[in-house]
């Protein structure tokens, strides 16, 4: 029987993981190393002139910066939301848990033009906003209420299976012990959420980041002001400079995929600690 | 810890009703300084409720709860001083068996709170109690079922609480560990010493552990007693089907006559009358020769095993009643042999439901 497979009780590892390869290749690897092989059509220093130059600096600024702070603001919002969603019956509360998924499922350009239509000087919520001074659309601080838009959703459907599933009972063991209610939240119920919220975390960043349609009708666009990186892009291919569009996309490229990795790491960090195997 | 305060535990007309469902009916309980009480009904008969409402994670409805006469209801669970282990053991599962012991230690208030070394010390106190101190570095999930259930003992301990409540506690463990632990919170007992009530739906771990056992059944008490006594002498017939093995015959009492069928037995009616029902325990069945007992019948089947042998036996003129019963090895039982049984000790309880 020399040269027979090796049996197995879960068959067919070598067709899903030739089909995973593939696929995984043909969707993102290909593309992606084509992206690295167009910017190689710049010398060394072209590419670092593009990619220091004030404009591409700023715009990745407003890029990764609002996109940290929205996810940092997510990330409390969305504790909130999922704590009410998952520990109290009130009335409304499908429809509220429905309501999250809204930015998910919403063409993010009608999430634009319908933020921008209510912070508009005229708008809604402008208008009394612009009487104290505060400017929204058209500048960093409508990006930041766009990315903030998108993100929610991601926190929430991330945290909320793993505080269904944490059990009353823990907490009840912390009460018995003497803990009081903040204690129980600060030791006991946040740590237990730790992985699942830097999930979120990550999530709702990646998507800032990258988010395109719902932030450039309230952005305003104002190169050095509030021109997101990935409008920049755009906008060096409509001027058929191929190369230095993406160079920019390279940078974020690198950048995002570094975040991710330092996320994932502190999130197994936290998950081996709670799962701990050997 | 030899000297850690005792409670005399007073519960007074306790009513919880959850919806239409009555879980606790006027119950009333006192629990003795030092006692391992046992609290064992099936399931729904309010046990847990009422273990819950003397820790104070339930509120009960009407009703009085106190600890040394103080007033429990008063308090919360954390200011109740009160052990609770949990049958799925409720560890903190991203701390180490190490600080999930030290937990009730390190969120005491600031003023009574222990220093980091005597909270070491203490841990390491109740782990070698728990004979479980190699395990202090390890997280929950790396522990056996056994291992986590000493564990969680051990955290309620820390606080050295006045009373320890156990729900359940070996539910969730393979019966061999069960046993083995069964024995082992006897002897912690006897070491510590603290008032301790369990709740268990498992007779032979009420009968085994305990000093004193609560039967309970609908949310109410049906008998209180040592294990001797709840076994020999059931209160209700409840109690008397609930716990051990039982033969159980529908009867009729008139005159102080009791029938079963057309067929008047030879046994004193107990002062039940009407439709009730005759207890006898498999092993008080006496098996004679025919016509010396209180009823004949014939044997259908025989299994032997151990000091016993368990014979069907079908009672005669009243085709199929069969009553199974444990006779000792040497009286020889065959299949087809007609005998005669007396119930050696008997009770009849009125009613039939």
């Amino acid at each position: 029987m020399r040269g027979a497979p090796k049996r197995s009780a879960l068959p067919g590892f070598g067709l899903t993981m030739g089909l995973t390869l593939t696929w995984l290749s043909l969707l993102i690897l290909i593309p992606l190393a084509g992206l690295f092989i167009k910017t190689t059509e710049l010398s060394f220093t072209q590419f670092v002139d593009t990619v220091t130059s004030n404009r591409t600096l700023h715009a990745l600024k407003i890029s990764f910066g609002l996109a940290f702070l929205a996810a940092l603001v997510n990330l409390v919002a969305g504790l909130l939301i999922v704590w009410a969603l998952v520990r109290y019956r009130f009335p409304g509360r499908r429809i509220f848990d429905a309501i999250v998924d809204i930015p998910f499922a919403l063409p993010t350009a009608v999430a634009g033009v319908a933020l921008t239509a209510l912070f508009a000087q005229k708008g809604w919520l402008g208008a009394p906003l612009a009487e104290l001074g505060i400017k929204v659309a058209f500048t960093p601080l409508g990006i930041f209420i766009a990315m903030v838009f998108i993100g929610i959703p991601f926190v929430v459907r991330t945290v909320q299976p793993v505080l269904i599933d944490l059990e009353v009972e823990i907490e009840e063991a912390a009460a018995c012990l003497g803990a009081n209610r903040w204690q129980t939240v600060t030791r006991v119920i946040l740590p237990s959420l730790t992985p699942a919220i830097l999930t979120g975390f990550a999530l709702a960043f990646a998507r800032a980041v990258g988010e395109y349609g719902s932030v450039i009708f309230i952005a305003g666009n104002l190169p050095n002001v509030s021109e997101i990186a990935p409008l920049l892009i755009v906008i060096r291919l409509s001027e058929y400079r191929y190369a230095d569009a993406t160079a920019i996309a390279v940078v974020m490229l690198v950048t995002s995929f570094l975040i991710i990795f330092v996320l994932n790491r502190i999130q197994r960090w936290a998950q081996t600690r709670a799962l701990a195997v050997g | 810890m030899k000297d850690s305060p005792q409670v005399t535990i007073e519960v007074r007309n306790i009513v919880k009703q959850f919806g239409a469902f009555r879980a606790l009916d006027n119950v009333d309980l006192k629990v003795a300084n030092g006692e391992l009480l046992a609290l064992l009904g099936p399931s729904g008969s309010g046990k847990t409720t009422l273990l819950r409402i003397i820790a104070g994670l339930d509120w009960p409805d009407a009703g009085e709860v106190s600890f040394d006469g103080e007033n429990a209801l008063a308090r919360g669970a954390g200011e109740r001083h009160v052990g609770f282990v949990f049958q799925h053991y409720a560890l903190f599962r991203h701390m180490t068996v190490f600080e999930n012991v030290a937990f009730g230690l390190r969120v005491q208030p600031r003023a009574v709170r222990k220093d980091e070394a005597a909270i070491r010390a203490r841990v390491k106190e109740l782990l070698d109690l728990v004979q479980l101190d190699w395990l202090a570095g390890r997280y929950p999930s790396q522990l056996s079922g056994g291992q986590r259930q000493r564990i969680a003992l051990a955290r309620a301990l820390a606080i050295e609480p006045r009373i320890l409540l156990l729900d359940e506690p070996f539910g969730a463990l393979d019966a061999k560990v069960r046993k083995e632990l069964r024995q082992w919170l006897r002897s912690l007992h006897e070491e510590i010493n603290v008032t301790s009530i369990f709740v268990t739906h498992d007779q032979e771990e009420a009968l085994e552990v305990a000093n004193r056992v609560v039967v309970m059944d609908k949310g109410r008490i049906e008998q209180i007693g040592t294990p001797g006594d709840v076994y020999d002498n059931p209160a209700t017939a409840f109690v008397h089907s609930f716990i051990g093995e039982s033969i159980i015959l529908p009867v009729d009492v008139s005159e102080g006559h009791v029938k079963l069928g057309s067929r008047v037995l030879n046994v004193d009616a107990n002062g039940a009358s009407g439709p009730s029902k005759l207890f006898v325990r498999r092993h008080d069945m006496h098996v004679g020769p025919v016509g010396e007992g209180a009823f004949d019948g014939t044997v259908r089947r025989v299994r032997s095993f151990g000091p016993i042998q368990r014979a069907d036996i079908a009672l005669n003129g009243d085709g199929d009643t069969l009553v199974e019963i444990d006779a000792p090895r040497d009286r020889n039982l065959t299949a087809g042999d007609i005998v005669s049984l007396q119930p050696r000790r008997y009770r009849i309880f009125a009613g039939r439901d």
